[in-house]
């Protein structure tokens, strides 16, 4: 076998192979043209088989002339498939449009079916003069249209335009069109009422740019004034209208407003990009609807605005939407339009942030709801104690002093030693009772309006001096070693109130001993302590005794407050109280502002 | 001139004129559709139609083959081939994409 004959072999197989991939393209697209291209192709092996099957040394010479008229047929075979493509195009919709007319071509097809869809609709109403005269017209202001004509099925026909369309722009196409188009809404307008010529416009822009994607960027301007726009400037009343066409009109909008809200959207065409138009046409349409917002808020009120442009992005077509949603209007649209979709078209990470943040906002809500709800119900009930249960102790205590002073009769010894114990019992309910009422009347707000420098020395001695008595009754001393010159910034009444808690406490819980209290300067604060020689509290005690109404191992009465009331007020002023125990006694942290 | 030679010049008549009516169309396909893989397919044609008439050529000017012209004539054509394998089989992934 000659080196020759392996490529013929490999031709061969290529040659097969095309066949094979061509007929899955026809099976899967199913066009005729297809078909006369495969039938040209198969002579391709015809062509090869019979090098092989006839070697050109053997053969008679005549048998070579079997190559031109293989020739010959091939091209007849293309020639009927480019045929069969062409009439395809002429006629066809649908996906030929999308896979294989020229961009141009599909722009003006697109156009002249929304034209047609237009006359359509004219045509029996009025017949088909006025629409030529309207096509004269434009073919006069516009010559890129010359050779455009309504035919004898009253259809418009561009075929004209393809032979010089790589000659002319799709901008001056487009500004042709557009003055056409606006014609033939403007003649059906005169029929039927506006908004359903609007409705058409709308609706044949969503048809007709379904099969024909490159036109959606030449003919969506249309949509987005003419349709979602336009609508709410007709509603307008005449004066903010003209205050809005004075606006528009007279800057580079883009758009044009006429005297009764109609738009023209040609100068957007002239000013379009090479490159991102649609993302140029949603800046510049957010752009006028920003200019035209506040106008159109105080013709009509922000909620009805709102309402008419939602709607009127709702009515359009849903490809038309989609595309448009897709390249991110929505979320640059004012608050207020479009909200459901807004939320919608959230991305998952975005929409799970926001949810998140709106949950912290309403628990955040919440918990201040039940605080506030809390603090009334305190309120009222301690108004309710306070009321319920001091008047009554008032009473009790007025009857056992006239008893103990014998105003009410004579009492025997041990009637008076039983009267000094009720008495004693009566003062403890009482100071119980005022304790309790302590706890939640700081209000941190009232409580910067109380402070003021405290001298803590004298604020100190001052508690001591009231405490001195009970401290003396158990042989205990009192001791203080706070600098003179040591100041407080906070509410004199409340702070002597904590220091005289420690104290009461510790010389509660102190047998032997006694307290010291002891100040010094820690930066910017002031660190008082108050040390007993008591008993000490356990170590897992510690946290807990500023609890209300933990009393732990109590052996001493009391309910538990002193401790929770001294924390309240540290805790208001900014200050911060903790325990330390050894087992030999504790001492009481106290750190408060320092005094300016 | 041997009687072969003149029949093949009388049939490559017809296929020119076939060539030329191909390239009108072709021209008018064109003007209406996006080129696809359009030079792939140019470029196989290409090759195709010399492999064709360096075939053809010896047969139409001395009247019989010549075995090396013969066999570059099949390695041209078998570089048109390679290319018109490649350009169908991107041209079948393109439009399964679409179609799909």
């Amino acid at each position: 076998m000659t080196f020759g004959d392996l490529l013929i072999a490999a031709n061969l197989l290529l040659t097969l192979a095309i066949l094979l991939i061509t007929l899955g393209v026809y099976v899967a697209y199913r066009r005729t043209y297809l078909l006369w291209f495969i039938l040209s192709f198969t002579f391709f092996p015809f062509l090869f088989l019979y090098s092989l099957a006839w070697p050109m040394e053997s053969a008679s010479q005549l048998g070579i002339v079997i190559y031109p008229l293989s020739v010959v047929v091939i091209e007849v075979g293309l020639i009927l498939a480019q045929k069969n493509l062409i009439s395809s195009m002429r006629a066809g919709h649908g996906e030929e449009y999308t896979m294989l007319l020229r961009d141009d071509v599909a722009v003006v097809r697109g156009y002249e079916q929304l034209a047609n869809l237009f006359i359509g609709k004219i045509a029996p109403l009025i017949g088909t003069a006025s629409i030529k005269d309207l096509l004269e017209s434009r073919i006069d202001d516009h010559p890129v249209l010359a050779g455009s004509y309504i035919d004898v099925e009253e259809r418009l026909n561009t075929r004209a335009l393809e032979e010089i369309i790589d000659k002319v722009g799709l901008e001056d196409l487009s500004l042709a069109f557009y003055d056409l188009l606006e014609g033939l809404i403007e003649l059906y307008a005169a029929f039927v009422p506006w908004e359903q010529a609007i409705d058409e416009l709308r609706d044949g822009v969503g048809e007709v740019v379904k099969g024909n994607a490159p036109l959606f960027e030449w003919v969506i301007p249309l949509v987005l004034f003419r349709a979602v726009l336009e609508p709410v400037l007709r509603k307008c009343r005449p004066d903010h209208l003209r205050e809005i066409a004075i606006l528009l009109n007279r800057s580079d909008s883009g758009v044009h407003v006429h005297k009764n809200g109609k738009l023209s959207v040609q100068d957007i065409i002239r000013q379009y990009p090479h490159q991102n138009r649609i993302d140029f046409l949603i800046r510049k349409f957010l752009h006028i609807l920003d200019r035209t917002y506040l106008i159109l808020q105080q013709s009509m009120g922000e909620e009805a605005v709102n309402s008419l442009i939602t709607d009127n992005f709702r009515k359009m077509p849903t490809n038309v939407k989609e595309r448009l949603y897709g390249e991110g209007l929505v979320e640059q649209l004012p608050p207020g339009i479009l909200e459901e979709e807004r939320v919608t078209l959230m991305s998952r990470e975005v929409l799970i942030e926001e949810l998140v943040e709106r949950r912290k906002k309403l628990e955040k809500a919440y918990r201040e709801l039940a605080e506030a709800e809390l603090g009334k119900m305190k309120t009222t009930f301690l108004d309710v104690v306070a009321h319920e249960l001091r008047t009554p102790l008032t009473s009790i205590k007025t009857y056992v002093e006239l008893m103990k002073k014998e105003r009410l009769g004579s009492l025997t010894p041990l009637q008076k030693e039983k009267m000094d114990i009720v008495a004693k019992n009566v003062d403890r309910l009482t100071g119980l009772i005022n304790d309790m009422l302590e706890i939640p009347t700081i209000d941190v707000r009232e409580l910067e309006l109380r402070k003021e420098t405290i001298n803590a020395r004298e604020a100190v001695e001052a508690v001591v001096a009231d405490c001195q008595e009970l401290a003396d009754d158990k042989g205990l001393y009192l001791r203080v070693a706070v600098p003179g010159e040591l100041e407080l910034q906070g509410d004199r009444n409340l702070l002597g109130k904590a220091v005289k808690n420690l104290v009461v406490n510790a010389i509660r819980y102190t047998d032997r001993g006694g307290v010291t209290i002891e100040g010094r300067r820690d930066g910017q604060r002031v660190h008082l302590a108050v040390a007993d020689t008591g008993r000490g509290i356990p170590g897992d005690e510690l946290e807990r005794i500023f609890e209300p109404f933990y009393t732990g191992d109590n052996k001493n009465g009391g309910m538990g407050l002193g401790l929770s009331i001294v924390k309240n007020i540290v805790e208001a002023h900014g200050g911060k109280v903790w325990a330390e125990s050894d087992g030999r006694g504790s001492t009481f942290h106290l750190v408060m502002p320092g005094g300016t | 001139m041997e009687l072969i030679q003149l029949v093949l010049l009388v049939l490559h008549i017809p296929t020119l004129m076939l060539a030329v009516a191909s390239l009108y169309y072709y021209q008018r396909v064109m003007r209406l559709i996006k080129v696809r893989r359009g030079a792939i397919l140019v470029t196989s044609g290409i090759f195709l139609l010399v492999g064709y008439v360096v075939f053809i050529l010896p047969w139409m000017a001395i009247g019989e083959g010549v075995e090396l012209m013969e066999t570059m004539a099949f390695g041209l054509i078998f570089i048109a081939l390679v290319v018109l394998l490649y350009g169908v089989s991107r041209i079948y992934r393109d439009w399964r994409e679409v179609i799909r």
